[in-house]
């Protein structure tokens, strides 16, 4: 073989090493999820002022009622502010499958908040044992995705720590959803608060602390502090 | 480009290497050292070449107390490794039609 041939060939596998290394660089994804975690966490702690506002002052309050009507559209809100603020940011990193997963994740967050919106609006008001049942579906909008883009990230991102956590937390789900405990959720400084399911605590869980985590586990080994 | 014309800054691998890292973004000395796999000293030197060439920019900033270098490639640089690249490639095709 030519010498030049052979010095083209060497070259090239030289610049698809490197490249593919690049292309394991999940720092600034990792980013984007902290964001997310924190919106979550926000919500949280948002939710909380909203049920105690509502056991002080009553539902018909001026306050409860501006608070309850600023924090639907929140979460949905500050996920598409989040995504708009990455979205630059991915591209120029040039990392495809960052770029993929940022995507990915930003169809099922943003998409998922929209159909939970719409589901809830279709559900008619009322209690009976099938509209209870419709309410407390309405967590599966949110989890199914949730899980099927998790495992999505354990693949691309070739981690199977990351697989085998997903099936493990997808099958605790299954198990807390389908035992319909529920537990007092909201109650602070001696309030009421409400009765949310087991499972939909579970869920909050991991889209705060969990995507929190997630992201540090990204990051790790792509440290950028210092020379 | 010829393949005896080559430009001084893809004459060595870890120059190559340099580049190839910055395609994907800005990076800084850790983050380069460790796809180049290259001594503190080598790196150190190949990237003041590749800076004088003005192929590079470098950023050099504190966080908190400790320096952090953030290098990117500039738009000389990424021309000049699109063109490198399409010369690799076609002296490929020769080989292949050959």
């Amino acid at each position: 073989m030519n010498k030049d041939i052979e010095s083209a060939i060497e070259k090239i596998d030289i610049i698809k090493e490197v490249i593919n290394k690049t292309q394991k660089d999940f720092s600034k994804i990792s980013s984007f999820f902290i964001w997310v975690g924190v919106i979550n966490l926000v919500m949280i702690v948002f939710e909380h002022i909203v049920y105690y506002v509502r056991d002080i002052y009553g539902y018909g309050s001026g306050i409860y009622s501006v608070l309850s009507t600023i924090f639907q559209p929140f979460v949905l809100v500050s996920y598409i502010i989040c995504y708009l603020f990455f979205s630059n940011k991915m591209k120029k990193n040039n990392n495809e499958i960052s770029l993929g997963l940022f995507k990915t994740w930003g169809v099922v967050l943003i998409g998922s908040k929209i159909w939970l919106d719409f589901y809830m609006r279709l559900v008619p008001d009322g209690i009976n044992e099938e509209l209870s049942m419709l309410w407390r579906c309405k967590e599966l909008i949110i989890a199914l995705p949730l899980f099927v883009v998790l495992f999505m990230t354990g693949i691309l991102t070739k981690s199977r720590l990351l697989n085998i956590i997903t099936g493990f937390i997808s099958i605790l789900y299954l198990i807390l959803f389908t035992s319909m405990k529920e537990i007092t959720y909201g109650a602070i400084m001696g309030n009421i608060g409400t009765r949310i399911s087991v499972s939909g605590l579970f869920v909050n869980i991991i889209m705060s602390i969990g995507m929190i985590g997630l992201s540090v586990y990204l990051r790790k080994g792509v440290k950028m502090y210092g020379d | 480009m010829e393949i005896n014309s080559i430009p001084e800054a893809f004459q060595t691998k870890i120059r190559i290497a340099i580049i190839s890292s910055l395609i994907t973004g800005g990076k800084s000395f850790k983050q380069l050292k460790q796809l180049t796999e290259a001594t503190d000293g080598n790196l150190g030197a190949q990237l003041i070449k590749l800076e004088e060439l003005k192929y590079i920019n470098v950023k050099k900033q504190f966080i908190g107390r400790k320096p952090l270098s953030t290098y990117t490639l500039t738009k000389v640089g990424l021309d000049s490794f699109k063109e490198y690249v399409e010369m690799l490639e076609d002296c490929i095709n020769q080989l292949q039609d050959e």
